[in-house]
């Protein structure tokens, strides 16, 4: 595998970091700006203007600069807890730092927060946003339902695409649906904006183009011995376009990271040699879990010591399996896009069959699992995974708070586990 | 009846199971299980399955894994909680590959959203839609059809059990009647025939008063984690405490006594899930905010003299919650204390932490 930095990545991140700095110049100018979960419709959003940045995007940002820890002990500092749903919570307390402890110069106070009711804990993180006694105040907040996974049809990623309401179930879309009509209307009673349905139906066309690029990285690279790119570049290269999803940037981004994906293939086959990296990866590993952004050299270190390289993380995956919906109706297919898309990741048997399949068409020889407090269904990922013949490893540990995977000896694990389970 | 159905969690309506011929008999778990109660590995293979989680849950599954509860007809998990979610998922799993030898059976009612009103008719249908699922299940289990009839005389026997745990309430509210009785009057109406239940129900408390009427004790107010057995209550009592309110979903805020009329099945089911969007906010659906307030009423309504809130490792909810309860207890002049992080086997040493923190701080507030 190749050393250099992919140039996607770089691209993205220039493109992530001037686009932050104009948010911030657009707030300092009084424009609203929303904060918003993974998992709800940005689309919306775009769709009315209205500018957003990502919770779990911002999160890592704090993480990767080593202001996570310093963030959740300002929310300790404030009773609340710092030792739940540290990901989430994160941007909170980075709302009370010092300014010039504050990354990238701080998110702006948003105007929205915008959920789902994720687990116990997530709507009242977002409460916090509108609070007195929280971090932030005079934030609003709109919340959306997280319903359960129930049905779970075989094999989603087939599903999806078409067979949405066969996947999801009609009444899970429904509500779904008639929330986002009204967080809609919410919207746009506090910024005097109307949706244009038109433009709905466009920025689905494009997320779902964008979806298509990242289906055909995904399985080019799946298909390459040895992985052209490394994970920690294309985590970049595909997320920040991801918080794009939906603009002519975003599938531009996606387009060139499969074409330099493809350049790089193509330059291999014609030149192999030791710089190409065949000589260098003896094992394949697959890294299922959140990303570490606190230590994302994690993802290279073992390829020295042991040949071994990380060639999957969810992020490419699921933005090639997991986003895409077809449909008339752009407000129906938005509601199938959110309406269980995190399900697709954690919920078993759903979860299990999907990493599974992905291990195997990439061809690798052992799974590092790192399982949240949040996440459920661990041991039947490791199940099915083992019963492939693959060994996995779980690690449990939070990824965004650094105490937490400090403690868990994450590199010294996957060393004995590459010793004593994965060599050939 | 043809048997009992197994309900964890507290979003299911009785009305339904009763009147398809089934008494509901709600499953608690336990803050720790008892060394020795559980068959050989369950406990250990509960805790592998399901990770991270509050641990009545894991009770829950090495109970079902070792067969405690076969003798059921069926069970029904509610999405109240992330821990019973989970636990749901693992039993479709393993209800998928016949370990388990009882049906279960998901009921997803989504907890009216706070913060968009407009939304309340779409979730309404939702959980209609869920409830008319759950008499589905309910009549593939026992066989028997929830008519219009049946719906109504389980209507008037639920009802009768409202009316008995409302003067219950205020029994205890009043000081006549112990925590520890209403615990075992509300463990009673979850779990016993109506008959029965209310019996326990019209004894709580009718012969502990002394002579003023009340029971002696630090007049207390349990939030937190739930207090699944009732061992904590008893317990705070036996220190000197009088637990006369808790916001549990197994006591006083549980679903209990709520019932609905209607000249179609649709019609009372329509109601029934329209009454769900109006019940007490529990910890793990409801905002901070509300449960704050809630607390406040309450605290209000009683005269209450220290507020104690126990919180379980993994049970999260109830830490986001603190903030904004301590602050409405300090602005009412109640003492708060709370400890969190118990992990299974320390819940009576947090009881006791959290009584002498209490203590201290209302000895300081007399100085």
């Amino acid at each position: 595998m190749s050393e250099d930095r992919i140039r996607a990545a770089a691209r993205a991140v220039e493109h992530q970091k001037q686009w932050f700095q104009q948010l911030r110049t657009q707030a300092a100018e009084g424009a609203p700006i929303a904060l918003v979960n993974a998992d709800v419709p940005h689309e919306i959003f775009r769709a009315l203007d209205i500018p957003y940045v990502v919770n779990q995007w911002w999160a890592s940002i704090i993480a990767a600069k080593r202001r996570g820890a310093e963030s959740l002990e300002a929310l300790r500092s404030r009773g609340l807890p710092d030792q739940s749903l540290q990901y989430d919570a994160m941007p909170l307390g980075e709302q009370l730092l010092p300014e010039d402890r504050r990354p990238w110069g701080g998110l702006p106070r948003p105007a929205f927060a915008v959920a789902e009711r994720h687990g116990d804990v997530t709507q009242k993180v977002f409460e916090q946003w509108s609070t007195g006694s929280g971090a932030a105040g005079e934030t609003e907040v709109f919340l959306l339902s997280r319903t359960a996974a129930d049905p779970v049809p075989d094999r989603w990623w087939e599903l999806v695409p078409h067979r949405w309401e066969e996947a999801f179930g009609a009444e899970r879309i429904d509500l779904l649906q008639a929330e986002i009509l009204e967080l809609t209307a919410w919207l746009e009673e506090r910024t005097g904006r109307r949706l244009d349905r038109q433009r709905l139906a466009e920025i689905m066309r494009l997320s779902n183009e964008q979806a298509e690029w990242n289906r055909r990285t995904r399985d080019l690279i799946a298909s390459c011995r040895p992985c052209p790119v490394p994970v920690r570049d294309v985590i970049p290269a595909v997320m920040i376009p991801q918080w794009h999803r939906g603009t002519r940037w975003a599938v531009d981004a996606a387009r060139s990271l499969y074409e330099e994906v493809r350049e790089r293939v193509e330059s291999a086959a014609a030149a192999p040699g030791p710089e190409t990296g065949s000589a260098e990866e003896r094992l394949r590993l697959m890294w299922i879990g959140r990303g570490l952004w606190s230590d994302l050299d994690l993802y290279s270190r073992f390829q020295q010591s042991h040949g071994a390289v990380f060639v999957w993380s969810m992020y490419l995956a699921i933005a090639a399996d997991g986003y895409i919906r077809y449909g008339e109706d752009p407000l129906r297919a938005l509601a199938a896009r959110f309406t269980g898309i995190t399900d697709q990741l954690y919920v078993p048997p759903w979860s299990a069959q999907w990493y599974a399949k992905e291990a195997l068409s990439h061809g690798v020889d052992g799974v590092v699992h790192l399982v949240a407090d949040d996440t459920p269904g661990a041991a039947f990922i490791t199940e099915e995974l083992e019963g492939s013949g693959i060994p996995a490893l779980e690690i449990r540990a939070n990824n965004a708070d650094q105490r937490s995977s400090a403690a868990a000896g994450i590199p010294e694990r996957i060393a004995e586990f590459l010793r004593s389970r994965v060599s050939r | 009846m043809t048997g009992a159905v197994g309900v964890i969690g507290a979003d299911a309506p009785r009305q339904i199971i009763l009147a398809a011929g089934a008494l509901p008999l709600r499953l608690f778990g336990s803050w720790s299980p008892q060394a020795g109660a559980l068959p050989a590995g369950t406990g250990e293979e509960a805790l592998e399955l399901l990770g991270a989680v509050d641990a009545p849950a894991a009770t829950l599954l090495a109970q079902l894994l070792g067969g405690e509860h076969d003798h059921l007809a069926g069970v029904i998990l509610c999405n109240d909680s992330a821990a019973t979610l989970r636990l749901f998922y693992v039993l479709r799993m393993l209800s998928a590959r016949g370990r388990l030898s009882i049906p279960v059976h998901l009921l997803d009612a989504p907890a009216s959203g706070e913060s968009a009103p407009g939304t309340a008719a779409a979730r309404q249908r939702f959980v209609a839609a869920q409830y008319a699922r759950l008499v589905g299940f309910l009549e593939s289990v026992t066989g028997v059809r929830a008519d219009r009839r049946r719906l109504q005389e389980a209507a008037e026997q639920e009802e009768a059990l409202g009316r008995a745990l409302q003067q219950m309430r205020a029994r205890r509210r009043q000081g006549s009647c112990s925590g520890t009785a209403a615990a075992a009057a509300y463990r009673a109406a979850a779990r016993q025939p109506v008959e029965q239940a209310l019996a326990v129900i019209e004894a709580a408390g009718a012969d502990q008063a002394g002579a003023d009427g009340t029971l002696p004790g630090v007049r207390t107010y349990l939030t937190g984690s739930e207090d699944p057995e009732g061992s904590i209550i008893s317990l705070l009592e036996e220190r000197g405490a009088l637990v006369i309110g808790e916001d549990h979903d197994g006591g006083d805020s549980s679903w209990l006594g709520e019932a609905a009329y209607g000249a179609e099945v649709e019609e009372i089911v329509w109601a029934l899930a329209g009454r769900h969007a109006d019940r007490a906010p529990r910890a793990a659906r409801a905002s901070s905010r509300s449960r704050a307030q809630h607390l406040g009423r309450e605290l209000h309504a009683a005269s209450v003299e220290q507020v104690l809130s126990l919180v379980r490792l993994y049970d999260e909810a109830p830490l986001w919650d603190a903030a904004a309860q301590q602050e409405q207890a300090a602005q009412q002049g109640v003492a708060w204390a709370m400890v969190s992080g118990i992990r299974p086997g320390q819940e009576r040493t947090a009881a006791e932490q959290a009584l002498a923190e209490a203590r201290g701080i209302r000895e300081a507030s007399h100085v």
